[in-house]
């Protein structure tokens, strides 16, 4: 089942929007269950997009500001979805709709990488070795759920 | 990668001779001696034990005494070697009044009875469906002495365990956990001390599949005992795909239904293999236990209605 | 570009120099933390205990006396769960010793680094696991991978097939969504003969 969520105010899409009406209605309910599904989302950091589900950790590599403890929001959440469903974006949900919070569980450094340069001409700056390691943060996500009905349905308040 | 020597230097044997030989000697002599002794971290220079209780307290955010601190890293084996030290320095044996501080035996059964309470209330409400029997095979599994042991080692209390050997034994650990969980429960209200079993007890849980825990001999057996209880009728057994049925890579796939109702499917090798793994399908469907389960909300379980006093 | 930038303002080489030879490929694995760290309602800090071998006379920790003067009580204060210790050694290197809860420990030397390296590695130590140095086989760690199911050659096939007689004429037939070449050729063909008969 694959929905979008259509935004009322669409003048084009009224019709649609009612034949689709029991698919939301279906889908609405199954997030209201108690003992819910697995979630899984996609969510956008840093330029990359990741496909994320409670208790997996990702990894960032490069710097970043929040230290160990912090707990971060992802107001960037491109899809939504369980075993029995899949909301899309487009392309973000709404912050309203949606929370995938996550935790910074650890900043590490990389192996020592190194570059070696060499140039048999020159004398004494004929050869330069690099050593760095770049930083790493690893995040844990801890929460995805849905708060409201999908926007645009009759179930919704907006 | 970088070429660290020039080519044409020599090294090893030929070049200074008696730095080889001498470092060839240390090398042997090193051998020879054979590996160094385990030591108490508490005999290093850099140790102080009271900062290390405070600064414990402050890792788990646990408000609490640092003397009861103290008695539950201290184990029966450590008061047993003063003891012993005493009656050979020629002190009464039973003179207990001198020293300020008990051994965590008690503490200890008090912390695991609060995690064994908690954790089967915990496994009871998040898996309403999973049967007694299942539900006594996980809590086996994560009250057993290797886990908690496991669990002791990564939470630090090694080197803060005061016993009569330098690497604590994993009963120890185990008593350690347990008498801090005890005192936690002693120095704050139950509902901490439950949150401290959540948090770090019921999370070894993630990652791993508890109906793998729980070992089911014959799941077709169990599948229709289930079935009974509910009223349902026994269940039935469909090939649903089969391909490469001649060849070494042969697949079938095989349905559970119970009156013409779907109740699970999976692929095997022979029929008889995916017949098993289709009742364990079944099976895990039937008690919510499956893949696309939710997991455990750990900070989260009081909030969804599991209440301190049941 | 800011890579580049990170090679040519680089910490002291000493410090980030790797104990394992180059000759031999980095030991690599994949993410794992201890004890599930962070799921619960709390987050616990890795690092145990903290040592900071300093001597009081030489140039070269004159960092590291620096930090101490400065900085050391705000950090621990700020840091209650980490145990310091400051060892004073007479004529010899700075070194910094982080030990673990999992009872790994990492050694930095901290020969000729400023107040402001040290920090850096102080609170690099801070926000570590304590693991040896790795190189990460992948960028990320899930215990369920996938939460609609696994693709097979099976899923979404109508099941149907298994009840039909073969060879099957529903299947056979094609329908077209618009008129084929052949088609429109047959028509054509069809108009000129009635064309010529009238």
């Amino acid at each position: 089942m694959f929905i979008r969520t259509i935004p009322k105010f669409v003048p084009d899409n009224i019709h649609h929007d009612k034949e689709v009406q029991p698919l939301y209605n279906k889908v609405n309910n199954l997030v209201k269950d108690k003992y819910q599904n697995r979630l899984f989302a996609v969510i956008q950091i840093g330029n990359e997009q990741r496909k994320v589900t409670t208790e997996d950790i990702i990894c960032k590599g490069d710097e970043f500001h929040p230290t160990i403890g912090d707990r971060i929001r992802f107001e960037k959440v491109l899809l939504v979805g369980s075993s029995d469903f899949t909301i899309i974006g487009r392309p973000i949900l709404d912050r309203n709709f949606v929370r995938v919070e996550g935790i910074v569980i650890e900043k590490t450094l990389s192996q020592t990488q190194m570059d070696y340069w060499y140039a048999p001409r020159k004398k004494k700056v004929g050869q330069r070795h690099f050593l760095w390691r770049d930083p790493l943060t690893m995040i844990r996500i801890t929460n995805i759920e849905i708060l409201e009905p999908i926007p645009g349905t009759n179930q919704s308040n907006s | 990668m970088v070429r660290l020597l020039r080519y044409g230097t020599i090294f090893g044997p030929l070049k200074d001779r008696w730095r080889y030989l001498y470092k060839n000697d240390l090398y042997k002599r090193r051998i020879e001696a054979g590996p160094e002794p385990e030591r108490f971290r508490s005999s290093l220079i850099n140790w102080n034990y009271d900062a290390e209780l405070y600064a414990c307290t402050h890792r788990f955010g646990e408000k609490m005494n640092i003397e009861s601190l103290r008695n539950a890293m201290t184990d029966a084996s450590f008061l047993n070697q003063i003891t012993k030290q005493r009656t050979e320095a020629g002190l009464a044996a039973t003179d207990q009044t001198t020293l300020s501080f008990t051994h965590n035996e008690e503490l200890a059964k008090r912390g695991e009875e609060i995690a064994e309470n908690f954790l089967r209330r915990a496994l009871q409400f998040w898996y309403p469906k999973f049967p007694k029997e299942g539900i006594d095979a996980v809590m086996e599994f994560l009250i057993s002495e290797s886990t908690i042991a496991d669990i002791s080692l990564k939470l630090g209390f090694k080197t803060l365990i005061r016993c009569d050997g330098p690497s604590p034994r994993p009963k120890m650990l185990k008593n350690a956990l347990f008498a801090f969980i005890g005192a936690v429960d002693e120095n704050n209200d139950r509902s901490r001390a439950e949150l401290f079993v959540s948090d770090f007890i019921l999370t070894h849980l993630v990652g791993k599949d508890i109906n793998e825990i729980w070992h089911i001999k014959n799941p077709m057996g169990l599948l229709t005992k289930v079935l009974e209880e509910n009223g349902r009728q026994a269940p039935e057994s469909r090939l649903i795909w089969a391909t490469g049925v001649s060849s070494v890579l042969s697949t079938y796939i095989v349905g559970v239904y119970s009156n013409k109702e779907f109740l699970g499917k999976s692929a095997g090798a022979t029929i008889s293999i995916a017949e098993e793994m289709a009742a364990r399908d079944a099976l895990r469907r039937l008690f919510e236990t499956d893949e696309k389960r939710a997991s455990i909300p750990f900070d989260k379980l009081y909030k969804h209605g599991l209440l301190i006093d049941k | 570009m800011s890579q580049f930038l990170r090679r040519i303002i680089s910490l002291p080489i000493q410090s980030i120099r790797s104990f394992h030879s180059f000759d031999d490929v980095t030991p690599a694995k994949y993410i794992s933390t201890h004890l599930k760290n962070g799921l619960g309602s709390r987050y616990v800090c890795q690092l145990q205990r903290l040592t900071i071998q300093v001597c009081k006379e030489f140039r070269t920790s004159y960092g590291t006396r620096e930090w101490i003067a400065n900085d050391l009580m705000n950090f621990a204060r700020q840091h209650p769960y980490v145990v310091v210790y400051v060892q004073p050694r007479r004529h010899r290197a700075p070194n910094l010793i982080g030990e673990y809860l999992s009872g790994d420990r990492q050694w930095i030397p901290l020969s000729n680094c400023d107040r402001q390296q040290i920090n850096w590695w102080v609170h690099s130590l801070l926000t570590q696991q304590g693991d040896p140095q790795w190189r990460l086989l992948k960028q990320m760690h899930t215990d369920s991978p996938s939460i609609q199911g696994i693709w097979t050659p099976f899923t979404n096939k109508p099941n149907d097939l298994i009840t039909r007689t073969y060879p099957d004429k529903d299947l056979i037939e094609m329908e077209y969504p618009q008129m084929t070449a052949t088609q429109q050729i047959q028509e054509l063909f069809e108009q000129q003969k009635t064309n010529k008969t009238t």
